[in-house]
């Protein structure tokens, strides 16, 4: 190390005794800005777009594509944790305020800042991918929605589901998780109308 | 018999000079009762004036510190980070008689003869 460096360093340090608080203030508007960031991202993730989508898949589709959405989101949340961390750091360590304890300091936060940026990118990737799996899983086992959706009123009961063929003797419907084919006969209906959905 | 310390050379002219490494036996430390810095005084092996350098604890930037850092107990507060060596050996000493010598710039933020030293263990 050159002496010219030596003093430089040291006039580095000797400037950061008089930049203390800007820095602290810089450092909380950074965290602010990124937990603002991530606290508006948890709120529409789990507030607004709740569990809808994964309603219409089968049950260990539903169950995998909840668990790859759950890891993703923990990774995503961490990489940007990770992120922030790096860009703008944790308040709280403290040095003597010397020319070389600052080099030494800096040697050893460049190398935080580096594994920190890199942990976040590859959380962020590993994150990508698993949504992108999740929703490729929900795609490739969605059911289609049953079309022709009549709800039965008989003497007896009410039935619901997709309406197969009618004639004059019977009425066939899918009804059911199953979608078993029920046959009503035409005797026994006291009523027929279309509806959106059947309940559960 | 002892020996008569050198007077203060107020003419000698300012110039960035490295002494190198020098003996420690004219220089000391101690750290403030509040334990916020740690002050070196000794003699500028130099100009011969009477120098002194407080060090004071601060954040040194926008830092991180791991998770593993943390659970070990080494997350900064107050305490000095992990084997920090004194600033008496550990640091590059300035000159700050505080006395103007001739040619000084008007701008430096060691006010001496400019003569800069490392103290021997």
């Amino acid at each position: 190390m050159s002496a010219r460096s030596d003093r430089r360093w040291a006039e580095l340090a000797r400037d950061l005794e008089f930049t203390r608080l800007p820095e602290l203030r810089r450092q909380a508007e950074g965290w602010r800005t990124g937990l603002t960031g991530l606290t508006a991202l948890l709120a529409v993730l789990v507030l607004l777009k709740g569990r809808d989508s994964l309603d219409q898949l089968p049950d260990w589709a539903g169950n995998t594509a909840t668990a790859l959405l759950a890891l993703a989101f923990l990774l995503l949340v961490a990489g940007s944790l990770l992120a922030v961390r790096a860009a703008h750091g944790v308040p709280g360590e403290e040095i003597l305020l010397g020319g070389q304890a600052l080099r030494r300091w800096t040697e050893r936060e460049v190398g935080r800042v580096t594994r920190a940026l890199a942990r976040a990118s590859g959380c962020c990737a590993v994150g990508l991918v698993l949504i992108v799996g999740a929703l490729g899983l929900a795609w490739a086992t969605t059911e289609a929605a049953p079309s022709h959706l009549v709800r039965v009123r008989t003497g007896s009961t009410d039935l619901c589901g997709e309406l197969v063929r009618a004639d004059q003797a019977q009425l066939v419907l899918r009804t059911g998780p199953d979608r078993a084919e029920r046959t009503v006969p035409q005797v026994d209906v006291a009523g027929l109308e279309a509806v959106g959905s059947c309940p559960k | 018999m002892s020996s008569t310390p050198t007077p203060h050379d107020h003419h000698l002219p300012y110039a960035e000079a490295d002494l190198g490494e020098v003996d420690g036996a004219s220089f000391s430390q101690a750290a403030a009762p509040d334990g916020r810095s740690v002050r070196v005084t000794g003699t500028c092996p130099r100009c011969h004036g009477s120098t002194g350098t407080e060090f004071r604890r601060g954040n040194p930037g926008t830092g991180t510190k791991g998770l593993f850092d943390r659970l070990s107990g080494r997350s900064g507060g107050t305490a000095r980070s992990e084997s920090e060596p004194e600033p008496l050996h550990g640091e590059v000493h300035f000159c700050e008689c505080g006395h103007g010598h001739p040619s000084i710039p008007a701008e430096v933020r060691f006010v001496g003869c400019g003569a800069s030293w490392r103290i021997a263990p």
